[in-house]
């Protein structure tokens, strides 16, 4: 319903936050505009986080006290950019690291005979 | 630079103010989120009204309150465990001391009384409200009718268990309590119920949601028939017998077999 892609559902379910965490890692500081543009961007239009996935994701990062919000006016309207705290730093490693091993799994128990 | 003008802001910020949503920082997220939208669209040669269009299909084709609820849900989930946790430790202190109490009263030990009247009070004014602020709390709606079909629930529910507490220690009111509790399930909780339950079905129209409509409709006369039967009955006026046999030949040949044909046919898929 959130997650847009050519993978079921079922498959990225419970990667927005690895995601968007990686992607703030990467890059000092980005606005949800861009981290979904980057996302489609990256995967080559497979992956499209929906806005309705990912903004209750960022809001629950920052609730989390993983990212960290900084605010720029922009005319009459106001850009919020979300970076990592040092928690986010450590749980964005722990998250990659913990779906690098999955896949390596996953690997090893589907095309492995 | 923005591309849009002020007024084109304002218009924005206003569909956005006009939504459920609370948060300020959600409403700047989703401004801003539009304007890049729309600025891309616009770069392209689409006007400000059609970009705006297909910006909004794009962030919220199901509303803007989806994404209220999706953020709701996430961040209030923590809560949603410890409010579960409570319940099902408040469930158990409760229905140890309403078994006990039972055991008490069946037993004719001293005591049976105080322990009941615990009992009363743990389930109807701990216990029952935390169950509904539960259920309250993880649906989302503006209606009204939804949010009194709570609190009439609530007043129902509680009339009705109080009653049953003065019927067993014999105290004096416990019919007029049952009296007014059926009046206000009848009159106050099972319409809103239903009528939330129906508008749910008739806004889908597959021939499935069109039964769902039946059943609920059959299952609002028969609890309503049988509420009533039994307050007639316990004040022995005349023509409970027959609403009783009128509210079980709804219920078994309406309300059960559309209920069961349903689960069945969920179960099958």
């Amino acid at each position: 319903m959130y997650l847009c892609s050519m993978y079921s559902k079922e498959l990225l379910k419970g990667t927005i936050s690895a995601i968007i965490l990686k992607l703030l890692a990467e890059n000092e500081k980005m606005y949800g505009y861009q981290i979904a543009r980057k996302v489609k961007e990256l995967s080559d239009n497979k992956i499209m986080i929906k806005e309705g996935s990912l903004y209750p994701a960022l809001h629950k990062l920052k609730e989390d006290g993983l990212v960290t919000v900084e605010t720029v006016n922009i005319g009459k309207r106001v850009r919020r950019y979300y970076s990592l705290t040092p928690a986010g730093v450590i749980v964005q490693k722990e998250k990659v690291t913990e779906i690098e091993d999955f896949i390596t799994t996953l690997g090893n128990v589907l095309f492995k005979s | 630079m923005s591309k849009l003008t002020d007024e084109h802001i304002e218009f924005i910020a206003d569909q956005v103010n006009k939504s459920k949503i609370d948060s300020n920082e959600l409403k700047e997220d989703l401004i801003d989120h539009f304007c890049c939208i729309i600025e891309d669209d616009i770069r392209l040669g689409k006007s400000f009204e059609e970009s705006y269009n297909r910006a909004y299909q794009i962030v919220c084709p199901n509303g803007f309150d989806e994404i209220h609820q999706e953020t709701i849900l996430l961040l209030t989930s923590k809560n949603i465990i410890i409010m579960k946790k409570l319940l099902f430790s408040l469930g158990f202190i409760t229905t140890v001391f309403l078994v006990t109490s039972f055991l008490f009263k069946a037993l004719h030990w001293p005591g049976a009384g105080s322990i009941l009247i615990v009992a009363s009070f743990l389930l109807i004014f701990v216990f029952v409200p935390l169950v509904l602020l539960y259920f309250y709390k993880r649906e989302f709606s503006k209606y009204i009718s939804y949010k009194l079909k709570y609190v009439f629930g609530f007043l129902g529910l509680a009339l009705l268990l109080t009653g049953s507490l003065f019927k067993v220690m014999h105290w004096p009111g416990s019919g007029l309590l049952f009296l007014v509790s059926v009046a206000v399930i009848n009159f106050g909780f099972l319409p809103f119920l239903f009528y939330r339950l129906y508008r749910k079905s008739v806004v889908r129209e597959s021939e499935e949601h069109r039964s769902i409509k039946w059943e609920y409709i059959t299952g609002f006369l028969g609890a309503v028939l049988f509420l009533t039967a039994s307050i007639f009955k316990l004040f022995h006026w005349p023509g409970s017998g027959t609403m009783l046999v009128s509210s079980v030949v709804i219920i078994n040949f309406g309300f059960l077999p559309l209920l069961f044909i349903r689960l069945y046919k969920k179960s099958a898929v």
